[in-house]
C-alpha cells in the first residue's frame, strides 16, 4: 500500500516538470504531430481565465517574432483587452495580402473551449513550424486571425461566480429582465457556498423521483404505476426578492451576443436574445471593425459548445435563398472532411437541423461578407466512450464516465441544506465544468482534431497563380499575350453572396511594362470567344475566379520587352509573373 | 387614452408673431446657433446637448424641452433632417422649438411643458443638408463617409458635374431613338415618359448632369455622398444598396440616436420630417402582413390610433393632396414603429399644392397629370419663376454626334417650399404636436 | 446575325465575323466589340428574319 502511494507521487510530481518547463532536448522522442520540446510550455488540459489567456498569448508572441503578433482588437464592456494573434510567416509577403482565416471562441460566456481551441491553433502552428514543411507552406500563403475569447467578461465571470454548466450565456451588461426596474435582483444562489450552482432536491411521498439503485447519484423518473421519493426544485437559489419566484431576473441571460449580427437581424420581439442594433454589443462591434479592416479573411470558424457539430447557415428560414448551390458544395467539401477528422461532429445546417435564429454570427459572417464560415459546437457525449450516448433520462453514459474515468470529480455528493423557504433539502449535481466542456484529458486531443479542420479549411481558400503565358506575334510590332490564371483550391475568390451583392471589388489581373492596345477576358480560349474591356485595358477586372478552376485574360500589346502580370485579389491574395 | 380638444383655441392665439428673424434656410452654423439661442433664453425649460459627430465632423443635436422631472412625463420625439434633400424638416423641428418657447411664460404653455417632454432632433443629416448651401447644389442624401455606391471597387470616381456651371446640378436630355421619355403635351419644358402600350414613341433619353467620369456606361453613380440616415436603420434593411451602409446602423449619427432612444423609457410617439408620409392619410391595417412571424404591418388597435392622428393633422394642418409614400426599408419612420414600438409618423410637412388653370391664361387641365407640370404651373401663379432652368444645347464627350441640352427642375424646390411659406409650416407643425400631447398616456 | 466582312490585310484580333445576338428588346440597344488590325474600311451588316437588314462601313 504504501508503495503504491509513494508511486502516484512521483508520477505526479514528474508531470509537474514537464508542464512548467522544457526538458533538455536529448530527453525527449517526438510523438509525432505535436511539437517535442515547444518554447512556449503549456499544459492543454485546463481552463484559462482571461488573464491567463492574455499570458498564454504575449508568451506566444514573445517566442516567435516572426510568426506571431498581438494585438488587441478593442475593449469588452468592462474594459477587458480582446486579444487577437496573428499567425503568419511574417518573413514571406505582406499579410494582409495573403487569405485568411478568422477563428474565434467563447461568444456564449459558458462555451468555453474555444478559447483553449483557439488558442491550441496559434501554439500548434508557431511551434510546428520549424519541423513541419505543410506548416511552413501554409504560413507562407495564409494567415490565422486568432481571437481567443470575443467574450472575455462573461468568461470570467462564468470561471469565478457561482454557475451552472449553461449559465451566464450572455455577456454582463446589466438589464432588467422582469421590467420591475431593478437589475439582477434575484439570481442564483450559491448557497452551499461551494462555488457550483447546482440541483435543489427535497423528500417528497408524492415526487415522481427516486434514487437509482445502481448509482446513488442518480435520480429516475418512477413509472405510472409507482411512488416516487423526491420532488426536484430546481436550481440553486431562493427568492431574494420576496415577490415568490425564484431566481427570476440574474444575470445569467440578459441578451444573447449571437443575436446582434448585421445580416437579416430582428428585434427582441421576433428574435429572443436581440439587443439593440446589429453589433450594438462592444465586443461585437470589435469583430466588426477588425473584419472591415482585413477584406482578405476569406473563411472563419466560431467555436461554440456543445453537441458535436459543425453548423453552416443559414440561421433563419427565410435566408435558405442566400446559401445558393454553387456555395452550399464548397460549404459540403470541406465539412464533409470535417466529419471525418472529428468523430462523433456531424455536419448540420442551422435553421434546418437546429432552430431558426435570426442575427447570428455565422450568418453576418456569408451573409455580410462572404465569408464562407462554421461554427463547430465542441464536445460531444459520443468522446466519453467513442460511442453515441443520448440525452435519454435513461442513459447513465454520464455517471459511468465520471465514476470509472474522471473518479467522481464531476460531481458533488447530495447533501443536506436547509432553505429559508423549501426547508429542509438536499443539494448536489454535476459541476459547472461538466456536460460542457471537455474533461482534461480529452481536451487536447479534441483540440488537435478541430484545429486540423481548420487548417483543412484555412488550406482550401483561393490560391491563385499566373500560370500559363502565351505570346503571339500580330507582326507590325504587336503581340498578343494570352495569360491564364489559375486558382488551386476549393473556394473561389467570391462567394456567390459576394458576386450577387458585389460585397469585395473584382480581382484584377494586370500587366505592367507593356504598351497595352487592348484588354479582354477569353471566355472561351478553344473557340477564341473573348470579352474586350475597353477601359483601363491593362488591368482586367475579372468578376470571380472559380475554384480548382481558371480564367484566361489577353492583351495586344504593342513593341517588346519585359513585361509582368498580377493577379491581385483581396480574398485570393497576390501572385505575379515576369516575362 | 383620452383626447381633449380645448387647446387648439389657445394656441392659435399667440402663434401670429413668431420667427421674424428669418429670411431664408439655416446651414449648420445657424442651426447650431439657433439651437445655443434657444437653449440659452430658456434655460429652466430647456437642454441642449450633442449625441456624437458625423462622419464629416457635424454634432447631432438634441434639444429637451420640458420642465420638473422630464424623464419621466410622457414624451415625443421630434425629428427632423431625416433626408438631407429635405431642409425644411429641419426647419420644422427648429421652428416647433422656437415658437414653443416664445411663450413658455404663458400658463397654457406652462402646463403643457409641466407634463409633456419633448426631445427635439432637429438634424439627422447635417452632412449632406449643407450640399443645399455649396456652390454646386444638388440633392444629396449621403452624409460624409466615403463610400463605393456602385460598388465596384472604387469610390466616388463618377460624381455629378456640373456641366452648364450654372452653381445646380438639373437634367440632361439626349435626342436618341431608344429614348423612354418625350415632352409633356401641355408644358414642353417637362418630360414624361412615353406610353408604349398607347403606341407611343420616346425620343429623349433622360439622365442627371454629368460626365460619365469613369466610363462605365452609367451616369453619376458614384459621387461624394456617403450613407443616408433614412436608409441606415434596421426595418428591412436595403443592405449593398447605394446610400444604404454596409450593415444597418453603421454610421455614427444613427447609432448615436438610437442609443439615446432606447434610454428614454418615457417616449410614447415619434414625429419625423421626411418625404415619407403616413400622417395624412392613415395606416391602414393589413392581418397578413400584421401576423407573419416578421411583422410587417401595423396592429389592428394601432391603426385606429392613426386614424385619430391623422384625422386631427388633417384639420389642423391640412393634409390636402399630400403626396402617397412607400417607406423604401432602412427608413427612420418604420423603424419608429416595427423596431422602436412606439407610434411612429412622419410628413413631408409640404408639398407642391395642386394647381388649378388659370382662365386668363386659358390654361386647361392637364391632359397627363404630372407633378412637375402641375408644379410649374403653382410656381407662375405664385409669381416664382426661378425654378426651372431652360433646356440649353451643350456639346457632350460622351454622346458624339447627339443633341444634348441641359436643364429642367432645379434641384430641392419640389420639396422645400419658397422660405416664406415655412413661417404658416411652423405654425401648423406646432398645432399638430400640441394636440398630440392629449394622447399622452395617463 | 452581326457579320463583319474584312478587305484585304484586314485581321481580326478579337471578336467573331459572324456573332449571332439572341434577342434585341423593343427600344434597347446591345453593344458589340471587334479588335481589328489592318486599314481601309470594313462592312459589317446586321439584322434578323424579322426585321430586314441594315448595313455599315466603318472607317478603321
Amino acid at each position: 500500500m504504501s508503495f503504491t502511494i509513494r508511486f502516484i507521487i512521483i508520477l505526479f510530481l514528474s508531470a509537474t516538470v514537464i508542464d512548467t518547463q522544457s526538458q533538455n532536448a536529448d530527453q525527449i522522442f517526438k510523438a509525432a504531430g505535436s511539437p517535442a520540446n515547444p518554447k512556449v510550455a503549456i499544459s492543454w488540459n485546463h481552463y484559462n481565465d482571461h488573464g491567463g489567456i492574455t499570458e498564454i498569448c504575449k508568451k506566444i508572441a514573445a517566442a516567435y517574432p516572426e510568426l506571431a503578433k498581438l494585438e488587441s482588437i478593442g475593449k469588452s464592456f468592462k474594459g477587458r483587452e480582446m486579444w487577437c494573434l496573428t499567425i503568419t510567416d511574417f518573413k514571406k509577403g505582406d499579410p494582409e495580402h495573403k487569405p485568411g482565416i478568422y477563428i474565434d471562441g467563447n461568444i456564449h460566456s459558458n462555451e468555453i473551449q474555444g478559447s483553449e481551441f483557439a488558442m491550441y491553433t496559434a501554439w500548434y502552428l508557431t511551434e510546428t513550424f520549424k519541423d513541419t514543411k505543410f506548416i511552413q507552406e501554409l504560413l507562407a500563403d495564409k494567415v490565422f486571425y486568432i481571437v481567443p475569447t470575443i467574450n472575455p467578461d462573461g468568461r470570467d465571470s462564468y470561471f469565478h461566480e457561482p454557475n451552472t454548466a449553461s449559465t451566464p450565456r450572455s455577456g454582463v451588461i446589466p438589464i432588467d429582465n422582469d421590467r420591475d426596474g431593478m437589475v439582477n435582483e434575484d439570481g442564483y444562489d450559491d448557497l452551499d457556498g461551494d462555488g457550483e450552482i447546482l440541483l435543489m432536491r427535497r423528500k417528497s411521498n408524492n415526487g415522481r423521483l427516486r434514487v437509482d439503485p445502481a448509482d446513488p447519484r442518480r435520480m429516475i423518473q418512477v413509472g405510472p404505476d409507482e411512488k416516487g421519493t423526491y420532488e426536484m426544485l430546481g436550481l440553486e437559489g431562493k427568492d431574494n426578492d420576496g415577490d415568490g419566484q425564484v431566481n427570476e431576473d440574474g444575470y445569467t441571460f440578459e441578451y444573447d451576443p449571437n443575436r446582434d449580427w448585421g445580416w437579416g437581424w430582428q428585434p427582441n420581439y421576433i428574435q429572443n436574445g436581440a439587443y439593440k442594433y446589429p453589433f450594438s454589443l462592444p465586443e461585437n462591434r470589435n469583430v466588426l471593425n477588425f473584419v472591415m479592416k482585413h477584406p482578405n479573411i476569406a473563411a472563419a470558424q466560431s467555436y461554440h459548445n456543445a453537441g458535436g457539430m459543425i453548423l453552416r447557415g443559414p440561421g433563419g428560414q427565410e435566408d435558405v435563398g442566400t446559401y445558393n448551390s454553387q456555395d452550399v458544395q464548397v460549404y459540403d467539401a470541406i465539412a464533409k472532411k470535417g466529419e471525418e477528422l472529428i468523430p462523433g461532429y456531424r455536419y448540420l445546417v442551422v435553421h434546418k437541423d437546429l432552430y431558426s435564429a435570426y442575427g447570428g454570427e455565422l450568418d453576418w459572417f456569408y451573409g455580410g461578407r462572404g465569408i464562407y464560415t462554421y461554427s463547430n459546437e465542441l464536445w460531444t457525449p459520443y468522446l466519453m466512450f467513442n460511442k453515441d450516448a443520448t440525452r435519454d433520462p435513461q442513459d447513465n453514459a454520464s455517471y459511468q464516465f465520471d465514476r470509472f474515468l474522471l473518479f467522481k470529480d464531476a460531481f458533488v455528493d447530495w447533501h443536506e441544506y436547509n432553505h429559508p423557504q423549501y426547508g429542509k433539502i438536499e443539494i448536489g449535481g454535476f459541476k459547472k465544468n461538466f456536460g460542457r466542456a471537455h474533461p482534461g484529458f480529452l481536451l487536447e486531443s479534441d483540440a488537435h482534431r478541430n484545429m486540423a479542420f481548420t487548417i483543412y479549411h484555412c488550406y482550401h481558400t483561393p490560391k491563385l497563380q499566373v500560370d500559363t503565358i502565351i505570346e503571339k506575334d500580330l507582326g507590325d510590332g504587336l503581340k498578343e499575350i494570352t495569360a491564364v490564371i489559375s486558382n488551386q483550391r476549393i473556394m473561389p475568390t467570391h462567394s456567390s453572396q459576394d458576386i450577387k451583392f458585389n460585397i469585395e471589388r473584382p480581382d484584377y489581373i494586370s500587366i505592367t511594362g507593356a504598351k497595352v492596345i487592348a484588354g479582354m477576358i477569353v471566355d472561351n480560349p478553344d473557340l477564341n470567344i473573348a470579352r474586350e474591356q475597353k477601359n483601363n485595358p491593362a488591368t482586367i477586372e475579372v468578376s470571380n475566379i472559380p475554384g480548382l478552376d481558371e480564367v484566361t485574360v489577353r492583351w495586344i500589346v504593342q513593341g517588346s520587352g519585359k513585361y509582368t502580370i498580377t493577379v491581385d485579389s483581396k480574398k485570393g491574395g497576390l501572385s505575379t509573373k515576369s516575362k | 387614452m383620452r383626447i381633449r380638444l380645448l387647446t387648439l383655441l389657445l394656441c392659435t392665439t399667440f402663434l401670429s408673431s413668431i420667427l421674424v428673424a428669418q429670411t431664408g434656410y439655416s446651414d449648420y452654423a445657424k442651426q447650431t446657433s439657433r439651437l445655443k439661442s434657444i437653449a440659452n433664453a430658456n434655460a429652466s425649460t430647456t437642454k441642449l446637448v450633442s449625441l456624437g459627430k458625423t462622419s464629416g465632423g457635424k454634432d447631432i443635436w438634441m434639444l429637451t424641452i420640458g420642465t420638473g422631472e422630464t424623464s419621466s412625463h410622457p414624451a415625443i420625439a421630434v425629428v427632423g433632417g431625416t433626408e438631407g434633400s429635405h431642409i425644411l424638416g429641419t426647419e420644422l423641428a427648429i421652428g416647433f422649438a422656437e415658437s414653443l418657447l416664445q411663450n413658455s411664460n404663458s400658463d397654457s404653455i406652462k402646463a403643457v411643458l409641466a407634463k409633456t417632454t419633448y426631445y427635439v432632433f432637429p438634424n439627422m443629416s447635417p452632412d449632406a443638408m449643407e450640399q443645399y448651401f455649396a456652390a454646386i447644389k444638388y440633392e444629396r442624401l449621403g452624409n460624409a463617409s466615403v463610400t463605393d455606391d456602385d460598388r465596384d471597387g472604387k469610390t466616388n470616381e463618377d460624381p455629378y458635374d456640373d456641366l452648364d456651371g450654372n452653381g445646380k446640378i438639373t437634367w440632361m436630355r439626349i435626342e436618341s431613338p431608344v429614348g423612354e421619355y418625350k415632352t409633356h403635351p401641355d408644358d414642353p419644358r417637362i418630360l414624361i415618359k412615353a406610353d408604349i402600350t398607347k403606341g407611343e414613341k420616346g425620343k429623349y433619353l433622360l439622365l442627371s448632369e454629368g460626365m460619365d467620369n469613369d466610363k462605365d456606361g452609367v451616369f453619376n453613380e458614384d459621387g461624394d455622398g456617403g450613407v443616408q440616415f433614412n436608409k441606415n436603420l434596421t426595418y428591412k434593411h436595403p443592405s449593398f444598396s447605394p446610400g444604404s451602409g454596409e450593415f444597418p446602423v453603421s454610421e455614427n449619427e444613427s447609432r448615436v440616436l438610437l442609443d439615446q432612444l432606447f434610454e428614454l423609457f418615457n417616449i410614447y410617439a415619434v414625429i419625423s420630417f421626411g418625404t415619407n408620409n403616413n400622417l395624412s392619410s392613415p395606416v391602414s391595417y393589413n392581418p397578413a402582413a400584421a401576423n407573419q412571424r416578421i411583422v410587417a404591418g401595423w396592429l389592428e388597435a394601432d391603426t385606429k390610433v392613426s386614424s385619430l392622428v391623422s384625422d386631427l393633422y388633417n384639420k389642423t394642418g391640412g393634409g390636402k393632396d399630400a403626396p402617397k409614400t412607400t417607406a423604401m426599408g432602412g427608413d427612420f419612420v418604420s423603424w419608429g414603429y416595427y423596431h422602436f414600438a412606439r407610434f411612429s409618423f412622419s410628413t413631408p410637412g409640404w408639398w407642391p399644392p395642386k394647381a388649378k388653370p388659370d382662365t386668363t391664361k386659358k390654361e386647361k387641365a392637364f391632359t397627363i397629370d404630372d407633378a412637375s407640370a402641375n408644379f410649374l404651373r403653382w410656381s407662375a401663379q405664385q409669381g416664382i419663376n426661378d425654378n426651372y432652368t431652360d433646356w440649353k444645347a451643350y456639346t457632350h464627350p460622351d454622346f458624339p454626334n447627339q443633341k444634348v441640352e441641359i436643364g429642367g427642375i432645379d434641384p430641392f424646390v419640389m420639396s422645400n417650399p419658397p422660405y416664406k411659406l415655412v413661417g404658416d409650416l411652423v405654425k401648423n407643425i406646432l398645432i399638430s404636436l400640441l394636440n398630440y400631447q392629449h394622447f399622452n398616456p395617463q | 446575325m452581326a457579320k463583319l466582312t474584312l478587305v484585304n490585310g484586314q485581321t481580326i484580333i478579337s471578336g467573331q465575323t459572324n456573332k449571332a445576338i439572341d434577342t434585341i428588346e423593343g427600344y434597347g440597344t446591345k453593344q458589340l466589340t471587334w479588335v481589328i488590325k489592318g486599314n481601309g474600311k470594313v462592312k459589317l451588316d446586321v439584322g434578323s428574319p424579322s426585321t430586314g437588314s441594315k448595313s455599315i462601313d466603318i472607317s478603321l
